[in-house]
């Protein structure tokens, strides 16, 4: 059968690892029963496949596998607690700075009494929650920068 | 086999860590070092929801982040150096020496060494793991119409230099 041996080289890669469709598998065939050249490739492509599955690596201990599952797994209990921690910080400094802002600016308690000594003098009714907005606001900024760079720094594992 | 999204039993995470950590022996050559990223891959695997989102056998997806795991390792080792990757630490005997010994599978071993991450990837992937054309062009991030062509490359490169050793 009439081929390029340099053509056919990848497609006996293929061939060996029976990853061809079935038209250019027999293809293939024809030429190995031909030509000797491509049938001594694929013996020696075969022969390094088969040695290749043989090297001897290095392995993992059976006492390094099981302190790195349970590393793996007391790992997810730890995010977990942290997970919830944050959200109950945020619940209850969300809620609490909320609550007491929403109190000062409508000076609840002298509405409610309506005894002057409740009365809270304006700079703090308005300043208070000025100073707990604008905090959050900085919190969150810095917050999200920090998180922004540990995901896309590329120095950050660079030991110095 | 685990597919993707099912959290794996013990002793699919076991053989998973056996898997990635033979992978990753052969891209950095140091034990701690492939044993960390191996440790990495299964925090990601436990607790990441990129593996839940995965379909598909579990040990591809495993794979992929070691071997991910495993270049970033090199880059670290030699930052702003990205011939750092191409030129991966050579085997601990020289071809000379293992010839010497007169092992096959040693002399193969220090050859493959030699060769360049992205022909040694491909063949270990292949010929070691035993994955398909599909699966190593997931693991790899490349189309999957080129695994054959950039497999038979590899493994001419490597037919090359194990040439006056094979029959």
């Amino acid at each position: 059968m009439k081929h390029s041996c340099q053509e056919t080289e990848p497609l006996i890669s293929g061939y060996l690892d029976r990853e061809l469709t079935q038209s250019d598998r027999q293809r293939v065939d024809l030429i190995l029963e031909d030509c000797d050249r491509c049938a001594a490739s694929l013996k020696q492509l075969k022969q390094l496949r088969e040695s290749v599955s043989t090297i001897a690596f290095d392995q993992l201990t059976k006492t390094e596998k099981d302190n790195m599952t349970e590393k793996a797994k007391t790992g997810l209990g730890a995010n977990l607690g942290q997970l919830l921690a944050i959200a109950g910080l945020i619940l209850v400094y969300g809620i609490g700075s909320f609550w007491l802002s929403w109190e000062l600016i409508t000076d609840a308690k002298f509405v409610e009494t309506g005894d002057a000594d409740d009365k809270v003098p304006l700079f703090i009714r308005f300043g208070i929650p000025t100073l707990i907005g604008g905090v959050g606001i900085l919190f969150f900024t810095v917050l999200f920068q920090r998180l922004k760079a540990a995901k896309t720094d590329k120095y950050r594992d660079v030991q110095i | 086999m685990t597919s993707g999204g099912h959290f794996p039993s013990c002793d699919e995470l076991e053989a998973l860590s056996d898997s990635g950590f033979a992978l990753a022996i052969q891209l950095l050559g140091r034990h701690e070092d492939a044993a960390d990223v191996v440790q990495d891959a299964l925090c990601k695997l436990v607790h990441g929801r990129h593996y839940r989102r995965h379909k598909g056998p579990a040990r591809v997806w495993f794979l992929k982040v070691v071997r991910n795991g495993a270049l970033d390792a090199v880059r670290r080792r030699r930052p702003n150096d990205d011939e750092a990757v191409a030129n991966l630490p050579a085997g601990t005997k020289p071809p000379d020496v293992a010839a010497e010994l007169g092992e096959l599978t040693v002399i193969l071993r220090c050859q493959l060494e030699s060769l360049p991450v992205a022909q040694r990837e491909i063949i270990l992937l292949r010929d070691f793991h035993d994955l398909s054309y599909g699966e190593i062009a997931k693991v790899l991030g490349v189309a999957s119409g080129t695994v054959m062509s950039r497999l038979h490359r590899a493994r001419n490169a490597l037919r090359q230099r194990m040439n006056k050793y094979l029959q």
